[in-house]
C-alpha cells in the first residue's frame, strides 16, 4: 500500500512538473513572425495541402502574397521563410516541409546567396531554427548553424537560450496563436512594409556580367536543395525578388546561381531584370531598399503567379471545402489591406471616404482638440457633417459598427470623470476627464478619448481621429487633422 | 562539470540510476569512475594528481597503520616520519601549483628591495580544481589513522573513491575519514531505495540550485559592477556591494555544500554539514562555528589543537588562533588580500578575547539585558558587519583596492542614491532586483527554519501537508528554471570555492 502510495505520488508529482515545464516553455518560446512563427505554423496546416511552398528569406514573407496567389490564381501557397535565412537553414525548412507537404511546386528566394560568413550572430539562428520541431534533421541543422565556441546543448535544449525572455513577455504571449485573428489561417505572409520609399531609377543589372563566388559552404547547401527538390520531384523554381539595395554588386552571385541551376537544369529568374515587366513604380512600390511594401508585392506575387500558371502544373484549387484556409486568408488579407489603404489616404475626402466605407467593422472616435478657424471649421465641417458630425453641436463622436455610440454637445460643461464607456470585445473605448496644466489656463479639464491605451490626440488643435478594427481588435490608425499645420495630416 | 551545468544534468542520473542497479559489491568501483570522470571533465591530466595523492596518502596510512601496531621508540619515530613524508609530499604538490607563483613574486619583490639580482622566471602553472579540498581531505586520514580513530583503509579503490568522491570532490565539504570513509566500506549493508532519504536529498539539491543561480549569481551581477567601478561610486553603493558580497559568497559556496550533500544524499551518503546560518551568528568565534564547518574543525582538530589550542597561556593561544586564521586565509588563495581576510578573523577573536571583561563591565553598569531578542540582534548586526568588513579584502583584486573601497566607504556619503532609483543602475534593473529581493526573503525564511527549528528545508517540508510540499518545490523549481542565471548570454560565473 505504502509502495503504491509513493509510486502514485512520483507519478502525479512528474505530471505536474512536466505540465507546468510545457506550459511555461509554450509562454516563453520565440514565437516571432519574421523566423519562427512561420514554421510553427506551417504544422498547423493540413497535410498535403500547400502547392506552392515559397521558401527563403525576409524577401520571401514580404514579397509574395499567397492572398494574391488565391484570389487571382487559386494557387495554395505557404511562405515558409525566416529573416535573413541562409541557405543552409532554407534547406532544413524545405527537408522538413517535405516531411508534411507534397508541392507541386518550390519556390526558393535565393538573396541570401550573397551570404558572406558561415555563421551568422545567435540571435538569427535561433529566428531560423527554434520554429521546427525537434528531429534528427533540426540536430543536424543546428550543428550546421551555430559556430564552434557556440554551447550546442543549451540551443539543443533551447529554453536556456530564451528562459531570459520573462522582461519581455508581451500579451500577445500569453494567447492562442500569437493573438493573430487570422489564427490558423495564416500562410506566412507577413503584412509590415506598409512604408514607401521613393527611389529616382532602377538599377541596370543586365550590364553586369562577371560572375561571383558565393561561399562554399552557401553553394553547397544551393545545391542540397537542387537535389532535394529533384530526389522528391519536387519543380523547383530559383527567384530573386525584386529590390533596389546592391543589386549591382549582389548581381555577380546571381550569375553564379544561374550558372548552378542551368548545371543542374533548374529554373532561374532573377526579378531584378523584370522591375519594368512586373509594373513596379518607383514612387509608390518599395518600402525600403531591400523589400517591396503591401502595393509592390501585389504586382510581384500577380507577376510570379501569372509565370507560374504559365510554366508549372499548379492546379486550382478555388471552391475546394479543403482549401478554405486560403479563402479565408484571402478576405482576411483583403480587410487588413483596406486597413493599410486607410493610412495611405493622401486626401481628407478620400480618408473619410474609406473609412465611413467600411465603417461596420469599425470603432471610430473623432475628436476636435481645441478651437477651429472659422475658415476651416466652415470646409471641414461640412465634410464631417456629411459623416453625421454637426460641429456647431457637438465636437466628440463615438461610431461603432456604423452607428453613433456618442457625442458630446460642445457646450457641455465637463464636470464628470467618466463620461463614456464601452467594451469592444477585448478592448474598449472610454471618455473620460483628466485635468492638464498650462501656463495660460492653469489647472484645466480636458477630454480623453481612449481606445484600450491608445489616446486619440494625435494633433494638439484640430481633428483627431481614432480607427479601432473590431474584428482585428487593433487600432487601424490614429491620425490628426493638424490646425497648425493647415489641417493636414499627422501621426505619432 | 559545473554542477549547474547541462552535463551535470546528463551526468547525475545516469551515475545514480547505474548505481541502483549494479551489485552492491561493486557499486564503488562504479562511483571511483564515475568521481574520475566527473574531475577529468576539467583537464583530463588532473586526475594524475588526484591518483598521486591517493597512492602517497594510501600507502601512509597503511605504514601508519602497520607501524602503530608495533611497539618500540623507534617504530613511532617511524611513524612520524611517514606522515612527515605524507604531509611533505602533499603539501608540496599543493605548493608547487597554488604557492609557487606567490612565493617566486614575492621573493623577487624582496630580492629587488634587497637590491639583489631577481629571479625573473617565466614559470606559471594554474591551480587544478579542487586541489585544496582533496589534499586537506586526504592529509585528515593520515592523522585519523595515526591517532587510531580509524583503521587504514586495504582496499585502495575504496580509498581512491574516499578522495574523489564527485559530489564533495571539487569544493567540499572536506570529509572526515570516520564519515565518508565508514560509509564507503558499508556500501553493501545499506538499503539502496529509501523514498525519504531521496526525496529529502532532491529537495536539497534544489535548494542547492536556487540558492546559486538565482541568487548568488544574479547579485554577482551587482557585485561585479561595484567592485570593478569602486573608485566612481559612492558609499552607498559601495556598501550595497560589500553586503552583496556577503550574500553571494555565503549563497554561492553554500550552494555548492548543499548541492554535494544532496547528491550523496541521493545515494546514500551523508556529508557533514558545511554552513549553518552563519550570518545569524552572534560573534565571529560563533560565525565559525557556523561557516565552511568542514575546513573550520579541519583546521581546528589538525593544526589549532596540535599546536597546543586554548589549553596554554593567554599570549601562546592568541597565537595560535592568529596562525590558524592566517593559514586558513593562505589555504583561500595565494594572495595577500587572503592572508590579511584570514589575519583579521584572528585579530577580531584576539581582540574580542581582550575586551571581553570591558564589555562585560559595560554590560552591568548600563544594565544591558542579555536574554532578549534585541540583544542578540545587536550581536547578530556587529557580528555580520565585521565579517563583510573582512569580505572587501577577500573580493577585492588587491589589498589597495580594497582600502581605497574602505576609504571611500567612510568618505562619499551619498544617500540621494537611496532615493533617486539610481541604485538600479548598477547592472541590475528594478525587476532583476525585484527578483533577488524576493529570493532573499525565502533564503532568510529557510534560514530562520533552520536557525529556529534547527531543521533543514528538507525536514521541514516532509513535517508538512502534501500540497504545500508541493507548492513549495515546484515553485522553487520554476524559479530556478526561469530566473536561473543560466543560458548563452551568461558567462558561467563558476563557484567562487573553486578557486581555493
Amino acid at each position: 500500500m505504502k509502495i503504491a502510495k509513493r509510486t502514485a505520488a512520483v507519478v502525479v508529482f512528474t505530471a505536474l512538473l512536466v505540465g507546468i515545464m510545457a506550459g511555461v516553455n509554450w509562454l516563453f518560446q520565440m514565437k516571432d513572425v519574421d523566423g519562427c512563427y512561420p514554421v510553427q505554423m506551417f504544422y498547423k496546416q493540413e497535410k498535403n495541402t500547400v502547392d506552392v511552398l515559397c521558401l527563403g528569406s525576409s524577401h520571401t514573407y514580404t514579397n509574395i502574397n499567397p492572398a494574391v496567389l488565391w484570389d487571382e490564381y487559386g494557387i495554395a501557397s505557404y511562405n515558409l521563410a525566416g529573416s535573413n535565412q541562409p541557405l543552409w537553414n532554407t534547406y532544413y525548412y524545405f527537408k522538413e516541409a517535405l516531411k508534411y507537404q507534397t508541392p507541386e511546386l518550390a519556390v526558393v528566394d535565393v538573396y541570401r546567396a550573397i551570404e558572406t560568413e558561415d555563421y551568422q550572430e545567435e540571435a538569427r539562428i535561433v529566428m531560423n531554427t527554434f520554429g521546427l520541431r525537434y528531429s534528427e534533421d533540426w540536430a543536424e541543422n543546428l550543428e550546421v548553424s551555430l559556430s564552434p565556441n557556440a554551447s550546442y546543448m543549451d540551443y539543443f535544449l533551447r529554453f536556456p537560450v530564451y528562459h531570459s525572455r520573462y522582461q519581455e513577455l508581451k500579451q500577445m504571449d500569453f494567447q492562442l496563436y500569437n493573438g493573430d485573428v487570422n489564427r490558423e489561417n495564416y500562410k506566412g505572409f507577413n503584412l509590415k512594409s506598409v512604408s514607401t520609399q521613393v527611389f529616382g531609377e532602377f538599377p541596370d543589372v543586365s550590364s553586369v556580367t562577371e560572375v561571383g563566388e558565393m561561399t562554399e559552404k552557401t553553394q553547397e547547401y544551393l545545391e542540397k536543395i537542387i537535389m532535394l527538390a529533384q530526389e522528391n520531384d519536387v519543380p523547383l523554381l530559383l527567384v530573386s525578388a525584386p529590390y533596389m539595395g546592391g543589386v549591382l554588386e549582389d548581381k555577380e552571385i546571381y550569375n553564379q546561381v544561374e550558372q548552378i541551376a542551368e548545371e543542374y537544369g533548374v529554373e532561374f529568374i532573377d526579378f531584378n531584370e523584370h522591375y519594368t515587366d512586373i509594373g513596379l513604380d518607383l514612387e509608390r512600390d518599395f518600402a525600403e531598399w531591400s523589400h517591396l511594401n503591401y502595393d509592390g508585392s501585389e504586382k510581384y506575387t500577380r507577376y510570379l503567379g501569372k509565370l507560374i500558371e504559365e510554366q508549372y502544373e499548379v492546379p486550382d484549387r478555388r471552391g475546394d471545402a479543403r482549401y478554405d484556409s486560403w479563402e479565408k486568408n484571402a478576405r482576411f488579407y483583403e480587410k487588413q489591406a483596406a486597413n493599410v489603404a486607410l493610412t495611405k489616404s493622401e486626401t481628407k475626402e478620400e480618408y473619410f471616404k474609406k473609412l465611413f466605407a467600411e465603417s461596420e467593422r469599425y470603432t471610430i472616435c473623432v475628436n476636435i482638440a481645441g478651437d477651429m478657424k472659422k475658415k476651416e471649421k466652415k470646409k471641414l465641417g461640412k465634410l464631417l457633417e456629411k459623416y453625421g458630425m454637426d460641429v456647431t453641436e457637438n465636437s466628440t463622436w463615438i461610431f461603432k459598427g456604423g452607428e453613433l455610440l456618442y457625442s458630446l454637445p460642445v457646450d457641455k460643461k465637463i464636470t464628470e470623470d467618466s463620461l463614456f464607456y464601452k467594451n469592444l470585445g477585448s478592448g474598449s473605448v472610454s471618455v473620460s476627464v483628466e485635468m492638464g496644466y498650462d501656463d495660460v489656463r492653469g489647472v484645466f479639464p480636458y477630454k480623453k478619448i481612449m481606445v484600450e491605451g491608445t489616446s486619440c490626440n494625435a494633433a494638439d488643435r484640430g481633428v483627431n481621429i481614432l480607427v479601432y478594427d473590431n474584428e482585428f481588435q487593433a487600432v487601424v490608425d490614429n491620425v490628426g487633422l493638424n490646425a497648425d499645420n493647415n489641417y493636414e495630416f499627422c501621426r505619432y | 562539470m559545473l554542477f549547474n551545468s547541462v552535463e551535470f544534468l546528463v551526468f547525475f542520473p545516469i551515475v545514480v540510476l547505474l548505481y541502483w542497479v549494479i551489485p552492491k559489491k561493486i557499486r564503488y568501483i562504479w562511483l571511483l569512475a564515475a568521481s574520475y570522470y566527473f574531475y577529468m571533465c576539467w583537464n583530463a591530466q588532473y586526475a594524475l594528481l588526484i591518483a598521486a595523492s591517493t597512492l602517497i596518502t594510501y600507502f601512509c596510512g597503511l605504514l601508519v597503520d602497520f607501524l602503530g601496531k608495533r611497539e618500540g621508540r623507534g617504530a613511532a619515530v617511524s611513524q612520524k616520519l611517514v606522515i612527515a613524508v605524507g604531509f611533505v609530499s602533499n603539501l608540496g604538490i599543493l605548493f608547487f601549483y597554488k604557492y609557487f607563483d606567490f612565493f617566486l613574486e614575492n621573493a623577487d619583490r624582496l630580492l629587488e628591495h634587497l637590491k639583489l639580482q631577481t629571479i625573473d622566471s617565466d614559470f606559471s602553472v594554474i591551480l587544478p580544481v579542487g586541489t585544496s579540498f582533496y589534499t586537506f581531505q586526504a592529509l585528515g586520514y593520515i592523522v585519523d589513522v595515526y591517532r587510531g580513530d580509524i583503521e587504514a583503509e586495504k582496499n585502495p579503490l575504496k580509498y581512491a573513491l574516499f578522495v574523489s568522491f564527485f559530489p564533495q570532490l571539487v569544493a567540499g565539504p572536506i570529509e572526515r575519514s570516520k564519515n565518508l570513509l565508514e560509509q564507503i566500506r558499508d556500501i553493501p549493508e545499506r538499503k539502496t531505495l529509501e523514498y525519504h532519504r531521496i526525496v529529502n536529498g532532491l529537495i536539497v539539491m534544489l535548494y542547492g540550485f536556487f540558492l546559486k543561480m538565482v541568487i548568488a549569481d544574479r547579485i554577482a551581477i551587482l557585485v561585479d559592477y561595484i567592485f570593478k567601478r569602486y573608485y566612481m561610486l559612492g558609499a552607498v553603493e559601495l556598501l550595497v556591494g560589500a553586503v552583496g558580497f556577503s550574500i553571494q559568497i555565503y549563497c554561492d559556496f553554500g550552494s555548492y555544500s548543499l548541492i554535494a550533500i544532496g547528491a550523496a544524499q541521493v545515494m546514500g551518503f551523508t556529508l557533514m554539514e558545511n554552513f549553518n546560518t552563519p550570518y545569524f551568528a552572534v560573534s565571529i568565534k560563533d560565525f565559525w562555528r557556523r561557516w565552511h564547518i568542514s575546513l573550520s574543525t579541519w583546521f581546528r582538530d589538525y593544526l589549532y589543537i596540535p599546536m597546543g589550542g586554548s589549553r596554554c597561556g593567554r599570549l601562546r593561544k592568541y597565537f595560535n588562533v592568529m596562525v590558524t586564521f592566517l593559514v586558513s586565509g593562505l589555504w583561500h588563495g595565494a594572495e595577500w588580500s587572503f592572508v590579511i581576510w584570514g589575519g583579521l578573523h584572528g585579530l577580531y577573536q584576539v581582540i574580542g578575547d581582550l575586551l571581553l571583561p570591558l564589555k562585560k563591565k559595560l554590560v552591568k553598569i548600563f544594565e544591558v539585558k542579555t536574554d532578549c531578542v534585541s540583544y542578540k540582534l545587536l550581536q547578530m548586526f556587529v557580528t555580520f558587519v565585521l565579517t563583510t568588513f573582512a569580505w572587501i579584502f577577500f573580493r577585492a583584486d588587491t589589498f589597495g583596492q580594497a582600502v581605497t573601497y574602505i576609504e571611500r566607504i567612510f568618505t562619499r556619503a551619498n544617500f540621494a542614491v537611496l532615493f533617486n532609483g539610481s541604485i538600479y543602475e548598477l547592472g541590475l534593473e528594478q525587476f532583476e532586483a525585484n527578483v533577488l529581493l524576493v529570493s532573499l526573503m525565502v533564503l532568510l525564511l529557510v534560514d530562520l527554519v533552520r536557525y529556529r527549528k534547527k531543521q533543514r528545508l528538507d525536514e521541514f517540508l516532509q513535517e508538512q501537508n502534501l500540497w504545500f510540499r508541493w507548492l513549495v518545490c515546484i515553485l522553487m523549481f520554476v524559479m530556478v528554471w526561469v530566473y536561473g542565471v543560466y543560458g548563452p548570454v551568461y558567462d558561467a560565473s563558476q563557484f567562487i570555492y573553486f578557486q581555493f
